[in-house]
């Protein structure tokens, strides 16, 4: 039902109930037809059959009172024989109804010397014939018409029979008893006879019409049955008999009834027909007699069954013109829908130029129609739109990728940065929160003991705050120079970014100028972060002293300066605000105090160590959390030893890396300046490089279990005859001497392995090799001679 | 790394010039590869400005010297320099590559 379509549903629908409603009509009109019908019916039936029983009944009383009034006669007075015979003939002649009277005496009672006496006048023909019953052949004394009233002393109807000898047709006879006195004493002197023709009975119950098939009959006391259009019944069953027969126990209760002498109307199935048919039947009180009415069902609701057959007829008619009217409309409605459908699957598929001329067959798919129109120009607009904004964008995102590159490129990114001196160690990071990022770092010796470094932090993020921090950058440079005091420096930066500086950007700026040979630092705060000192002694110093607001904000600034003394492995830590103000997914803040916590804990590290473990935290910190500013660390460690830093530069160069492959460009760098620098031969340095490009790889390849980032030391120490190196990591153990070696060097190519052939170089490259594990780090110590 | 190269009748001739390390192996591995998916199968390497190779480069000349023997072709190396042929001497490639001190004998052996 559900996938089906709205004519196929509405069809059901409205035809369904349709089909009900008329239904329960046509069922409710049926049953109140069929109860007004029956009682009328029944009234009808009572009326009928009371008429005719009153009708037999007349006849029957009047046949009755005749008998009564002879018996009387002869009992009350003596008359002769002749006047006797001419009375009973007189009675039968006059009396239409009467077809034979019969005067029956008692042995003796009439003659005394003759001992039957039965004078019998009955109808034959046109005239009346007169027998006397006194023959052999019929000795009325035994006979039932005699014998029941003489024994009864009352008059009485006799059962139907056939008088054979008398009056030779199917009569019922009535007789009455009449009696003489003798000696004082009322004696029975025989019985008067009058007998009806049942032909007669039978002619007035059969002309009883009721429809076509209905029929009345009669039954006597007995059950007998006496006319009935089946006419093998009559006399020949009773009405038990035939219930017997037609196994039909309905018709046994009513003939109980029946003879009971009681009246109904009732239900029961017709033994003419086998039909459904309802009866009346009234009892003959007279006779003691009882007569039915049989209605037949079918054709006493023929009528009705025709209305209804009507009824159904136009019902049916009528739900076919409405399941019709309803597919037609339907499809109309329905059919531009479809069309619409398949236009807008077409337009799904991204055809745009899709033709939406659908015939509107009303108001409402006009309007869908328009909409969809207006939904697919509005498609092709934004289409065409995306199209343009997507190529603009992929454009910005190309030229912001090298607006990145541009921006890392001018910041220092080699370390360590003085690999010759040991005097000083640094460390700097930036992470950009967007590709470009508006930090800055920056560090360059402006003599052989003074050291320039800075950090600054632009307003806003994207392209311009990288131009802004670019510019700064190039001003910083330009205005540190040896001997201007730094907070001179700070404020002709201030004068140059703040001339058209349209914007309104600003930049927040520490710079310091640090004495390698003192350790003091002069240094200059425009609106920046608060540096920290970290003493070798693990305690915490604030740089709190700002010396005016943010370059860019205010021409004519004069900004102040402070001086402050780094005592041999004393650290200084830069970082903007990127760090403090890093914000997890609860947005909570990183702030000071964690930074504080974490400084404390990493005093007499390196510089590095510092750095990224600053980084490493924040990201820790910040976890799925997007990283909303640029963060960057700067740290400084200041050694003073100069005499042994002096002497170390000459004989000894440390290279930190980081694990990512991309760092053996810094290595190569590196090897080539050592190789200025110490003067080795060319094919010696390419072998040291082959060594360590093999040993940093596996580490960085296969030393870390995590994604995060590691440092790898590499130390050199120049000796007289030869170069000794020693290589510190954190990754997992691994001894390179205990490594399989390659024992396939003399196999064919096809059965070479390919790999394990870096650790049988390095074997074969250098003189000596000791491995050792200290404190969780690899410690490989390489040597080779010149 | 500069690679490029040249097509003869039957041959290659891939020049290297520069570093070959861990950090650039992919580039010759690609640019073999290209060759053998054009069907050129006699290879002939010319190192003349091959200054640097470590194993990651030597892992790849192992590489393809293999799937060459296996079409039949040819993969000749020429013109090492010292330190490389050295390199080569302790891995134990000079016995199982054919190498040629200069291009022409190369290509004589390589036709």
């Amino acid at each position: 039902m559900k996938n089906k379509g709205i004519a196929f549903k509405l069809a059901v629908y409205i035809v369904g109930i349709t089909v009900v409603i008329v239904g329960l009509i046509i069922w409710r009109n049926d049953t109140i037809s069929r109860t007004l019908l029956l009682k009328n019916v029944e009234d009808n039936a009572s009326n009928l059959t009371r008429a005719n029983v009153n009708k037999i009944q007349g006849v029957l009383k009047s046949v009755s009172k005749i008998t009564k009034n002879e018996a009387h006669v002869f009992e009350g007075f003596q008359i002769t024989t002749d006047q006797l015979k001419r009375y009973i003939r007189m009675i039968v002649q006059n009396n239409e109804e009467i077809f034979g009277c019969c005067a029956a005496f008692e042995p003796y009672g009439y003659f005394e010397d003759s001992m039957y006496f039965a004078p019998y006048y009955y109808k034959t023909g046109d005239s009346i014939a007169y027998l006397n019953l006194n023959n052999d052949d019929y000795l009325y004394i035994y006979q039932d018409w005699y014998q029941i009233p003489a024994v009864m002393k009352q008059a009485v109807w006799s059962e139907p029979y056939f008088d054979e000898g008398g009056g030779n047709i199917l009569m019922s006879t009535y007789s009455v008893p009449f009696y003489k006195n003798k000696n004082g004493k009322r004696v029975f002197n025989g019985v008067v006879t009058a007998d009806i023709s049942l032909e007669w009975l039978q002619k007035t119950v059969s002309d009883i019409k009721i429809f076509e098939s209905g029929y009345a009959f009669l039954i006597t006391q007995n059950g007998t049955v006496v006319t009935h259009p089946v006419e093998s019944y009559v006399m020949n069953e009773t009405i038990f008999s035939i219930a017997e027969d037609t196994d039909n126990p309905k018709l046994r209760e009513v003939g109980r009834a029946m003879i009971r002498g009681e009246e109904s109307f009732t239900k029961f199935r017709s033994v003419v027909t086998g039909e459904n048919s309802y009866m009346f039947y009234y009892p003959l009180e007279e006779i003691g007699w009882s007569m039915a009415l049989v209605f037949p069902g079918d054709e006493l609701f023929e009528d009705l069954a025709t209305l209804n057959r009507r009824l159904l007829m136009i019902g049916i008619g009528g739900a076919l013109v409405l399941l019709i009217l309803i597919v037609v409309i339907s499809k109309r409605i329905t059919s531009p829908l479809t069309r619409l459908a398949s236009v807008t699957e077409k337009i799904g598929k991204g055809n745009f130029d899709t033709n939406l001329k659908v015939e509107a067959s009303s108001r409402e798919i006009a309007q869908l129609t328009s909409s969809i129109d207006v939904m697919l120009r509005e498609l092709k607009n934004y289409i065409r739109n995306l199209k343009e904004t997507t190529a603009a964008k992929e454009k910005i995102e190309s030229e912001l990728k090298i607006a990145h590159d541009i921006q890392q490129g001018i910041i220092p990114k080699i370390f360590p940065p003085f690999p010759e001196r040991d005097d000083v160690d640094l460390y700097a990071t930036l992470d950009p929160a967007r590709d470009v990022g508006g930090d800055l770092y920056d560090f360059f010796f402006l003599d052989d003991y003074e050291l320039c470094f800075a950090v600054g932090d632009v307003s806003g993020k994207g392209v311009p705050a990288s131009l802004f921090m670019a510019i700064s950058r190039t001003l910083l440079r330009a205005k540190a120079t040896k001997g201007i005091p730094v907070n001179e420096i700070v404020k002709s930066m201030n004068l140059e970014l703040c001339k058209g500086n349209e914007n309104s950007m600003f930049v927040t700026f520490f710079i310091g100028l640090i004495d390698l040979k003192t350790g003091a630092i002069r240094y200059c705060n425009a609106g920046h972060n608060f540096p920290f000192i970290l003493r070798k002694d693990c305690t915490l110093e604030a740089l709190d002293k700002t010396h005016g607001t943010p370059l860019g904000v205010f021409e004519d600034i004069d900004y102040g300066m402070d001086e402050v003394l780094l005592d041999p492995k004393d650290s200084l830590v830069l970082y903007t605000d990127g760090v403090t103000e890093a914000m997890n997914t609860r947005e909570e803040l990183y702030d000071d105090i964690r930074l504080k916590e974490l400084l404390l804990g990493y005093c007499n590290k390196c510089p590095m160590d510092i750095t990224m473990a600053i980084v490493n935290s924040v990201k820790k910190f910040t976890g799925e959390a997007e990283q909303s500013d640029d963060i960057t660390v700067l740290s400084l460690t200041y050694f003073m030893d100069k005499s042994i830093k002096s002497e170390g530069a000459k004989t000894m160069k440390k290279l930190i890396i980081k694990n990512n492959i991309k760092e053996l460009d810094n290595l190569n760098v590196f090897l080539e300046k050592m190789q200025a620098d110490w003067k080795l031969p060319q094919k010696f340095i390419m072998n040291i490089n082959l060594v360590l490009e093999e040993m940093i790889s596996n580490i960085i390849f296969y030393g870390y279990d995590d994604k995060e980032q590691h440092q790898i030391e590499i130390c050199f120490q120049r000796e007289e005859n030869g170069l000794h190196i020693c290589i510190m990591d954190e990754a997992r153990e691994f001894n390179p001497m205990e490594a399989p070696d390659p024992a396939d060097l003399e196999k064919p190519a096809e059965e070479r392995v390919v790999g394990g052939l870096g650790i049988h170089l390095m074997k074969n490259i250098m003189d000596r090799i000791e491995y050792k594990r200290e404190n969780e780090r690899n410690i490989l110590n390489l040597y080779k001679k010149i | 790394m500069e690679i490029t190269h040249q097509n003869k009748d039957n041959y290659s001739i891939v020049k290297i010039a520069g570093r070959l390390d861990t950090t650039n192996y992919q580039e010759l591995e690609k640019a073999l590869n290209g060759l053998l998916e054009e069907n050129r199968i006699n290879l002939i390497l010319n190192c003349e400005e091959l200054d640097y190779v470590s194993s990651s480069g030597l892992r790849v000349f192992l590489m393809f010297l293999k799937k060459v023997k296996t079409l039949n072709g040819k993969f000749i190396i020429c013109n090492m320099q010292e330190n490389i042929k050295e390199i080569f001497q302790i891995s134990g490639f000079t016995s199982i590559f054919e190498i040629h001190d200069d291009l022409a004998a190369a290509e004589e052996a390589a036709k």
